[in-house]
């Protein structure tokens, strides 16, 4: 054995925890200057910025279970910006440009793998909608364009042309499409906020929020009371029941949303491909496991249990799609929360409540959203609660001046 | 599949009904505010707890009311909505100066 | 009518037609005058088939919905069921199914394919045009239960749905109103379903009756 070995085997001190990502839990301290409640991708990028860009450091991110165990985890890691308003690609293709970094960023691999993003029409419709979101995008600077059949064909000869004759008429073919580990996305920002000095509390759920004169003061958890200056709410599949604790409604939805895995095979799928006619996309990972999502369910719950109804539908259409996957075997299946906005537009910005900030209504499109969304809560935050110009079109009282941002790309199936 | 008991259909599979959101008290159109327009239209609780929906069985163009858990998703009962509503809301349009 | 007569008669000869009348044209369906449109009399001999499919959307129909609109079906001397979801024969041939607490939809007699009245007739009530929008497919003959177990959830074996019932439900996933059709010989379920997916349904159906040899026939099969 070697001696080296040996060494670490009477050491008292486990020798790994001197390079372990995470720092090890701390007591609470009495008073932080920012709260950020969910330590999911969203929240630790807020406090990763905030440290990195405006030295805010005296940071608490609470998290009621472990960090990225939310949505976070249970999302199919598509990223993209092929949106439809102005103001959606423009955000969308910053958290792109963002996310080409991170790896080198962090210093921590997230798996970025750029493969492009296919979406297939069916209908004339379709291919008027792509042929505009192909020329918003291009605007944005994007890379876009709408391709024929036969460019299909090359990019992707195992698809069937003729999916339950709905037969694909064109595609628009986004090459910034890309995939990462979402895994990795929220203990990179998260290494690299508490590097920084940012506290991470997991297993610490806000039991309720304290405001007073309509200003928010602080947090009560279980762990015992926080004061702050001011609060970031970053909960997914959450928000309403927390805005509910700060005092206030938001328009939000929330339904489940299901997703699937298969058995491993052979790489021979290279972009994700979705067909919003037939509520589906696929992709495959690194690991050769084909991902597999769909709409979200038909009716709002706060469950995250599989459905077999769904499930047959989802899978009919994806054998439609790809008829030699009928054989293959399914590993894992899950359902995640989706906060749903009636114009598929995030909410970011200020709240009813003073110092109270909201970073909600992540619907479908909360992943690819990550870096952009922190480092935009971050600027809004460190300016004491001026909004950034990129974020301004999604506060959340555009709903009562009727200004909803109408964003029919956002998801890749559609609901 | 889960179930539903229609009022006028019975015992059916839960994809024969479209969910149509919770019942809530409209304001006037033509004299509320427009915050109190958009909180009608846009806003929700939204909560974990058992909640007054509307829902649609669709092959028979029936609208009805269901009590339902957002966290269990049990169904505690459904009926008519006449148990609600009891007369029809008429719409009328603002007078506007200068229309004849 | 003589024999050059019939044979001049097609779909097309009227503006009234079937949503599925390309598709009995392109089968060799022979067709007869009927309520002003094309109806098909027959898929050639087909006395022998056990279950029939039968297509009577030419047939004329009528809806009226609202609260005065059972009382108006009844002063016109229709006969009306007593609860939703049920269906009867009036004395002139009409059968009247009543959809809703408030909703009624009225069939043509089945040979003449005509109705007495339609919606225009009832002044006090919200007319429903069920003509064009929806096509009307007759299921006639034996095993009927089991052939709609293959598309359909709900139960619609004799003990469960009885002559005169009525299902609105989803049928190969798409919405139908199934009616057992009362005093008649036999079963016999009329299916009322979009007109823009009878192609669909009426291919799902056939499908479905295979196994029991059904097939698809005209009027002759029960006249």
């Amino acid at each position: 054995m070697p001696f080296s070995l040996l060494k670490y085997g009477l050491n008292k001190d486990y020798p790994f925890e001197q390079h372990a990502d995470l720092p090890k839990p701390t007591e609470l301290k009495p008073h932080y200057d920012v709260v950020i409640i969910g330590g999911g991708g969203h929240g630790v990028a807020t406090a990763y910025y905030l440290a990195k860009y405006h030295g805010i450091t005296n940071v608490a991110i609470l998290e009621k279970s472990y960090l990225g165990g939310g949505n976070t985890a249970r999302n199919t890691a598509v990223i993209r910006s092929n949106y439809l308003t102005s103001e959606g690609v423009k955000f969308y293709s910053e958290s792109v440009k963002l996310f080409k970094e991170l790896s080198n960023e962090f210093d921590f691999n997230i798996m970025y793998s750029q493969r492009g993003q296919l979406t297939l029409a069916h209908t004339d419709a379709a291919v008027r909608g792509f042929r505009q979101r192909a020329e918003v995008n291009k605007h944005f600077g994007g890379k876009t364009e709408l391709i024929d059949p036969q460019q299909i064909r090359e990019l992707v000869p195992t698809l069937n042309m003729n999916p339950a004759d709905m037969p694909v008429l064109a595609g628009l073919w986004h090459m910034d499409g890309a995939t990462a580990r979402h895994d990795a996305v929220a203990w990179g920002y998260a290494k690299g906020a508490t590097q920084r000095g940012v506290e991470l509390h997991q297993l610490t759920e806000v039991t309720d929020v304290i405001v007073e004169q309509g200003k928010v003061t602080g947090v009560k958890t279980n762990r015992g009371n926080v004061s702050c200056g001011c609060v970031v709410q970053a909960v997914a599949g959450h928000s309403s029941l927390l805005a509910a604790k700060a005092g206030f409604k938001m328009p939000i939805t929330t339904f489940p949303l299901q997703a699937m895995v298969t058995q491993p095979v052979k790489p021979f799928l290279d972009p994700l491909v979705s067909s919003p006619s037939l509520h589906c996309y696929v992709q495959q990972t690194g690991r050769g496991e084909l991902v597999f999502g769909g709409g979200s369910d038909p009716y709002p719950l706060y469950s995250t249990r599989s459905t077999m109804d769904l499930k047959e539908s989802l899978l009919a259409n994806a054998v439609e799609l790809f008829p030699f996957m009928a054989n293959m075997r399914l590993m894992r299946q899950w359902a995640g929360l989706t906060d749903m906005t009636s114009d598929y537009s995030p909410i970011m910005g200020l709240s009813p409540v003073d110092n109270y900030y909201l970073d909600a209504g992540w619907g479908t499109w909360g992943f690819k959203s990550t870096p952009i969304c922190g480092k935009s809560m971050a600027e809004l935050v460190a300016s004491g609660g001026k909004v950034p110009e990129l974020i301004k079109p999604f506060s959340m009282d555009r709903f009562n001046s009727f200004r909803q941002v109408n964003e029919m790309g956002a998801t890749a199936a559609s609901h | 599949m889960k179930m539903m008991n229609c009022p006028l259909n019975g015992l059916r599979n839960i994809s024969e009904f479209v969910h149509g959101g919770e019942v809530k008290e409209m304001p006037d159109p033509n004299s509320c505010s427009d915050d109190a327009w958009a909180e009608y239209v846009f806003y929700t609780e939204n909560g974990i707890s058992v909640v007054t929906e509307w829902w649609l069985h669709a092959p028979s163009g029936y609208w009805f009311i269901a009590e339902r858990h957002t966290g269990s998703d049990e169904i505690l009962k459904t009926y008519d909505p006449s148990v609600l509503f009891n007369k029809r809301v008429e719409f009328s349009a603002p007078v506007t100066e200068g229309m004849a | 009518m003589s024999d050059v007569m019939k044979s001049t008669i097609t779909p097309e000869t009227y503006l009234v037609r079937s949503p599925l009348y390309r598709l009995h044209k392109a089968a060799g369906a022979h067709f007869d005058e009927c309520s002003s449109a094309a109806q098909v009399t027959s898929y050639g001999d087909r006395s022998a088939v056990s279950t029939a499919l039968i297509d009577l959307s030419v047939n004329h129909r009528f809806g009226v919905r609202g609260p005065n609109a059972l009382a108006a079906l009844a002063a016109a001397g229709l006969s009306v069921p007593d609860k939703p979801n049920q269906c009867v024969n009036s004395s002139n041939g009409e059968t009247v199914l009543r959809l809703s607490n408030t909703e009624c939809w009225v069939l043509g007699a089945m040979e003449s394919g005509a109705c007495s009245a339609d919606s225009s007739a009832f002044a006090d009530c919200y007319p429903v045009y069920c003509q064009d929008s929806h096509a009307c497919l007759l299921l006639s003959g034996e095993h009927l239960p089991d052939i709609m177990a293959k598309l359909c959830g709900v139960d619609l074996s004799e003990h469960a749905f009885p002559k005169g019932a009525i299902a609105q439900t989803s049928v190969a996933r798409i919405n139908a109103i199934i009616s057992h059709l009362p005093d008649r010989e036999g079963t016999h379920f009329v299916i009322l379903c979009d007109s823009a997916a009878a192609e669909y349904l009426w291919g799902c159906l056939l499908d479905a009756m295979g196994e029991f040899g059904g097939q698809a026939a005209g009027l002759d099969y029960l006249f």
